[in-house]
Order: C-alpha cells, then sequence, then structure tokens
C-alpha cells in the first residue's frame, strides 16, 4: 500500500501562487452566475414584454450593480489569466521557429478587443434592426 | 470518471472557457455599468428590439445558445476540480455527477428556451 501524505483542506492559504489559482478557479462561479442571468433574460423574452421588462429591469438596481461589479473582477481575471496562458496551450510553428509566446497571447488580447467592439456595437450601435 | 469522456469535457471546457473570456467582460460592462449608469438607454435592449433580432434568426439563436450553454461545462469542470482540491476528493464521482448534470441540464433548457422564442 502507498503512502500518501495527508495535505490540510486549507493548504492554498499557504502561499499566495496557491491562492491566485484557487481564486482563478473559483472564477468559474462568477462565468456561470453571469450565464445564468441571461438564460433567465431569454426564459422571459420567450414569456412576453412584460415578464421581459421586469427582468430586464433588474440591472437597475443597487444588488445587481453590486454583482456585476464584483462578478465583472472575477471574470476579467479568468479573461487575462486565460490569455496568459493560450501560448502553453496553441504552440505554432513558422518553419523551424516557434511563434513567440507574447504573439499567441497578443493574438488573443487583440481578438478580445475586436469581439468587445463587436458585442458593443451590436448591443449599442445604430446599425441593428428594431 | 471513465478516462474515455475526458477529452470530450475538457473540450467543452475550453470552449466555454474562450467564449466567456472574450464575450462576457464587454456584456457585463454593458448591463451592469454603461447602462445602469444612464451612458446608454435601458431602451437599448427593449423587448422588441431584442425580441425582432432572437425571433428573426436562427444564426443569432446558435450564437446565444453557444456563449449561455457552452460556459456552463466550463464552470462544471472548474467547480468540481475545485472542490476536490479543497478537500471532497471523496466523493469526486457525485461531484462530477452534479456538475456535469448542471451543464447538461443548463444546456437542454437554453436549448429550449431559444427555439421557441
Amino acid at each position: 500500500m502507498s503512502y500518501i501524505r495527508k495535505v490540510p483542506n486549507t493548504w492554498w492559504l499557504k502561499r499566495k501562487p496557491y491562492t491566485l489559482f484557487i481564486v482563478r478557479e473559483i472564477t468559474c462561479v462568477a462565468v456561470a452566475g453571469y450565464c445564468a442571468f441571461l438564460l433567465y433574460l431569454m426564459y422571459a423574452l420567450r414569456q412576453g414584454p412584460e415578464a421581459y421588462a421586469a427582468a430586464l429591469g433588474l440591472i437597475m438596481s443597487p444588488t445587481s450593480y453590486v454583482l456585476h461589479v464584483v462578478g465583472l473582477l472575477f471574470v476579467l481575471y479568468h479573461t487575462i489569466t486565460w490569455f496568459n496562458v493560450t501560448p502553453k496551450v496553441f504552440v505554432f510553428y513558422v518553419g523551424e521557429e516557434r511563434v513567440p509566446a507574447v504573439v499567441v497571447a497578443g493574438a488573443h488580447y487583440a481578438g478580445w478587443l475586436g469581439v468587445s467592439a463587436l458585442v458593443a456595437w451590436l448591443l449599442l450601435g445604430t446599425g441593428t434592426p428594431g | 470518471m471513465a478516462k474515455s469522456n475526458e477529452p470530450i469535457f475538457w473540450s467543452l471546457f475550453s470552449a466555454g472557457g474562450m467564449i466567456a473570456a472574450l464575450v462576457l467582460p464587454t456584456l457585463m460592462v454593458i448591463t451592469g455599468l454603461v447602462i445602469p449608469h444612464g451612458f446608454a438607454p435601458l431602451d437599448a435592449l427593449s423587448y422588441e428590439r431584442v425580441h425582432a433580432v432572437v425571433s428573426g434568426s436562427i444564426v443569432v439563436k446558435l450564437v446565444l445558445f453557444g456563449v449561455i450553454a457552452l460556459p456552463f461545462f466550463h464552470w462544471a469542470h472548474r467547480f468540481k476540480f475545485t472542490l476536490v482540491d479543497v478537500g471532497l476528493r471523496k466523493i469526486s464521482l457525485l461531484l462530477a455527477v452534479l456538475c456535469y448534470g448542471s451543464a447538461i441540464a443548463g444546456t437542454v433548457f437554453t436549448a429550449v428556451v431559444l427555439w421557441r422564442i
């Protein structure tokens, strides 16, 4: 029988990199929470104008404001940590040369900027129908 | 979890993580800050406007389906392993069933809701 060293459940509080690892992992709660809100909005959209107006109206409440701000901080931490590991996940070669990490991560940040602009334009721009 | 399921769930985790990283910050800034602070009207997301766009396009529905459902699998993967890492290793299988089960249920519900709009 092999010997397994007991690790206390608070191991992640012992060192900063461990804590940041758990913070990174727990950002998934903010991610899923916001997607659940989007799903709720779509559910209300299906129900009709009154239900949708009530659901959308929630974003004007102080509770929503706090949840959004805290959630946004976690989601931004997810985004940054996610893009920063992309060079380890996506390995490209141009000829014999490996594409540098800063280029791979940089491409993702550039993509983020593009997607963000597109989303903002689609939701708030005047060019969409309605 | 059986090893054969691992690549499927890891792919969904990755896809959900990428979608969340790219799209959610802007959406959250819009619904959490831009509109509440009055930089854009609440009517920008009015029923008439959103319903017209969503109901009229299968492409829009597919995009919304991806944006809403894939991050559920991202959550399931990370949340399950976080709980295992902080001491719940003994109920790892139960956590996997609960987390991935929730993600699957959320995905089916998302598909049904969007389909009916």
